[in-house]
């Protein structure tokens, strides 16, 4: 089998094993009308990227991750397009599939969404999406020893922020 | 309970919202990475060779060619790895209305000659027997599984307790002719194990 060959087998087994994860992760950032937008972009990079794929399973769900990031930064910057390839994405993430969010949480998110923009994010990958901070600076493209500072400034911020005290 | 564990928890319940992805969503998660797949395929092909079209043996010749061409009467609105097809077949049905057929194939194996096989596609044309003779096979099988051109022009299965109509017999046929040629070609350049595809038929519409 061709170099080619198998890095496709390969993000067809990435993808089938995390694209319900991606598709919540931006949801969760940018709502029920853009996400599918940026799932496919996700898709489409990941397609044309595929030779950089890492062969490591675990690797290969981080790149991914990092592909939908950036997807989610072009999006910040006002870069959007419809795309016709998630369509059923698009008709199948009727108000049904999505569950309101608990009114509770309503004031910690506007104060992660107070935070420096970098902050908020390490935020959201640990306890929104359930990486580790490991997987989080994976993700991100920074040092773990930097995804740790920021994750404990960002906690210190939100404490105080929320009247938790430490 | 101490205070750390009481802003995870405030931190865990804040999420915006759960989607629930259901079996739809999977399926149409699944499509959607195999339409991007196909997509990436055909934007890497355009850029080594140019898109082929052709029209079948004794048809009108409607096409138009060229990269995302929107071609026969209908002007119809292609998926996007169907922009770039590598073959385009167009065809009347026995009503007078036109459809297309557009086919890309990909490659999943290293195996036979690929390059001959893709041109060989490229210059595919369907007799006019072999659609006749998947008519009269069609027409003699009670089990036969006929696609119903709808009045959008697009392609469902007939439900058991639908006649199918002509169009919908030669809609068929076609589209199994079409597909018999393609694996013909595979085996002749012998990747008949080391490709897949995917097709897209669209019809004029019509009044209902």
């Amino acid at each position: 089998m061709t170099s080619t060959n198998r890095k496709s087998r390969l993000l067809t087994t990435a993808l089938r094993e995390s694209n319900a994860d991606l598709l919540r992760f931006l949801h969760r950032r940018v709502g029920s009308d853009d996400a599918p937008d940026l799932f496919g972009e996700t898709l489409l990079i990941a397609w044309r990227r595929v030779q950089d794929l890492p062969e490591d399973a675990i690797e290969a769900r981080m790149w991914l991750f990092g592909l939908a990031r950036g997807t989610l930064l072009n999006h910040a910057r006002g870069q959007r397009r419809r795309l016709a390839l998630v369509d059923k994405v698009r008709s199948h993430m009727s108000s049904r599939a999505v569950a309101p969010p608990a009114d509770e949480g309503g004031e910690v998110r506007d104060a992660i969404e107070r935070l420096k923009p970098e902050l908020a994010e390490i935020v959201q990958l640990v306890h929104w999406d359930g990486f580790t901070l490991a997987q989080a600076a994976d993700i991100i493209g920074i040092p773990a020893a930097t995804a740790r500072s920021r994750y404990a400034r960002a906690k210190d911020e939100l404490r105080a922020a929320l009247g938790v005290t430490a | 309970m101490n205070t750390q564990d009481h802003l995870d928890q405030l931190l865990e319940r804040s999420a915006p919202t759960t989607l629930h992805v259901g079996d739809d969503l999977t399926r149409a998660l699944e499509q959607a990475t195999y339409t991007a797949r196909a997509q990436v395929t055909a934007e890497q092909r355009r850029a080594r060779r140019m898109p082929r079209v052709f029209a079948g043996v004794g048809l009108a010749v409607l096409l138009t060619g060229g990269a995302g061409a929107a071609v026969a009467a209908g002007g119809f609105e292609w998926l996007p790895w169907a922009q770039n097809p590598d073959a385009a077949y167009v065809f009347t049905l026995p009503s007078g209305r036109e459809c297309e057929m557009r086919v890309v194939v990909e490659q999943t194996e290293d195996v036979g000659d690929w390059d001959a096989f893709v041109t060989d596609v490229g210059h595919l044309a369907v007799e006019d027997a072999a659609v006749e003779r998947w008519v009269d096979q069609i027409r003699s099988d009670p089990q036969a599984i006929i696609l119903a051109v709808d009045a959008n022009g697009q392609w469902q299965d007939v439900s058991p307790e639908t006649e199918p109509s002509e169009d919908d017999v030669y809609a068929t046929a076609r589209k199994v002719a079409m597909g018999e040629a393609v694996t013909q070609q595979a085996e002749e350049a012998g990747v008949v194990w080391g490709y897949g595809g995917d097709e897209q038929l669209q019809c004029e519409a019509v009044a209902p």
